[in-house]
């Protein structure tokens, strides 16, 4: 029993950086789009003004939002990604099962949710900082400029369970469209039932309305946990030739 | 070698990160402006209104402040027995009292509530009108200001967990008003457009 768990993990780690040192183009893609996203937020500046006859009043808004968006959307394409014939192949450089392939891309999963949302979070940083060299701290408002470590660590947490999430469920979703073709009728219509009743609204209340950190790893891990497990699940009793 | 290119970037890409995050925290957390929170912008926008337009003109520079009302205040020496006011870029009105006194002199007041915008009261860079005496021509001119400023929001991860102010306050715009006024002396005849003159007897109760 021992044995063969050792094997199972040795297996799983091989397969692992294999994974992340083939795919390092992913981390580059990445990379990329920050740097998209923060120039994006820095020249796309919003504004928002009120005024009269005698006066005018322009805020500039700055935001890292676009630059969670775009982590978001790129962890939703990994996830997709993860289970096309081209990087399945991967899993033929070492003998190993398809508990080890599922195990592997689980792994690479939550490598690359690390890494993104250090790279999200940090990025708000360098706007901050760079508006601060260019225009001061007397034309910047306290307000969401200012960041406590505690928040730096909430922010990096926050988005890595929200990264966590959606690639769980994208990639539990990729899996079963790996099952059959057909799977894309069900999730369509899951998705477009879901969206005509008040289901996904309650799912976002349940995960956006949470302000308690605790609370909110609980409820993700309560989701990510039986996404991951029912992948596995499903691509284990999947045919040979699928 | 492809790798290592992709890895010589990862790596700088982080340590770019890393020296921003470090820089931001070196920076001097001071002289920033400071946003209000809703309860401060519904105590001011509250005594804007009960003093504003109250009896604003006997407040005292301690109640005014706390009311958060601004005041500039001008003073001429004026040797005629009439006026003429003239306005120049404004159709803001002004308050004509006359004192109970002949002192010779022309007092002019102008107030000023909050005005606040995504946060900020901007009251303080607000401006009063330009005041000008010649002769026995009181020259009112307003000139249009433009404030401005840089608000972060936080993204919306962060402030799920972390938000203290509302995001409908960050749209949120008030401005109380202004007024303006001009003592005069007693028996003084005003000229000037009717249509934003008001004429008051200063009264002593």
């Amino acid at each position: 029993m021992y044995l063969a768990k050792s094997d199972l993990l040795s297996v799983v780690k091989k397969q692992y950086l294999y994974k992340l040192h083939s795919n390092l183009g992913l981390f580059l893609g990445l990379i990329i789009t920050h740097i998209v996203g923060i120039l994006f937020s820095i020249t796309t500046i919003s504004t928002s003004s009120m005024g009269s006859n005698s006066y005018s009043v322009n805020i500039v808004r700055l935001s890292s939002q676009p630059i969670a968006i775009f982590s978001h959307i790129f962890i939703v394409i990994l996830a997709i990604f993860l289970n096309t014939k081209e990087f399945k192949n991967i899993d033929f450089i070492y003998v190993g099962n398809r508990l080890s392939s599922s195990l592997s891309d689980i792994a690479f999963i939550a490598t690359f949710s690390s890494y993104a949302s250090f790279s999200t979070v940090l990025s708000g940083f360098v706007m901050r900082t760079a508006k601060f060299m260019a225009v001061g701290s007397s034309n910047i408002v306290n307000e969401g400029f200012l960041i406590t470590p505690m928040e730096l660590v909430i922010g990096f947490v926050g988005t890595f369970l929200y990264l966590m999430l959606f690639a769980s469920f994208t990639y539990f979703c990729s899996v079963l469209l790996c099952k059959s073709k057909l799977f894309a009728i069900v999730i369509m219509c899951a998705m477009v039932l879901s969206s005509r009743t008040t289901l996904l609204t309650n799912i976002f209340k349940f995960y956006g309305h949470e302000s308690n950190v605790f609370n909110f790893t609980v409820k993700v891990l309560i989701a990510v946990i039986p996404a991951f497990a029912a992948s596995i699940f499903v691509y284990n009793n999947m045919e040979v030739r699928q | 070698m492809k790798t290592n290119y992709v890895k010589v970037i990862m790596l700088v890409y982080s340590c770019l990160l890393i020296v921003a995050a470090f820089l931001y925290y070196t920076i001097p957390k001071k002289n920033f402006v400071v946003a209000l929170t809703k309860e401060e912008i519904g105590r001011m926008q509250y005594n804007n209104e009960i003093n504003l337009y109250g009896r604003i003109l006997e407040l005292t520079p301690q109640e005014l402040e706390k009311a958060a009302i601004r005041l500039e205040n001008w003073t001429f020496d004026i040797h005629s027995d009439s006026l003429q006011i003239v306005f120049t870029n404004t159709e803001e009105p002004v308050e004509v009292v006359r004192k109970d006194v002949d002192d010779s002199k022309i007092e002019v007041y102008w107030y000023s509530g909050a005005l606040v915008y995504g946060l900020v009261n901007f009251r303080d860079q607000l401006k009063g009108p330009s005041i000008n005496l010649v002769q026995n021509k009181l020259e009112i001119e307003y000139s249009k200001e433009e404030f401005s400023t840089t608000m972060f929001t936080k993204d919306s991860i962060t402030k799920q967990f972390t938000s203290k102010n509302s995001d409908d306050y960050l749209n949120y715009g008030m401005h109380s008003g202004s007024r303006l006024f001009v003592k005069v002396p007693r028996g003084m005849s005003i000229s000037g457009d009717e249509r934003y003159i008001y004429i008051n007897e200063e009264t002593n109760d």
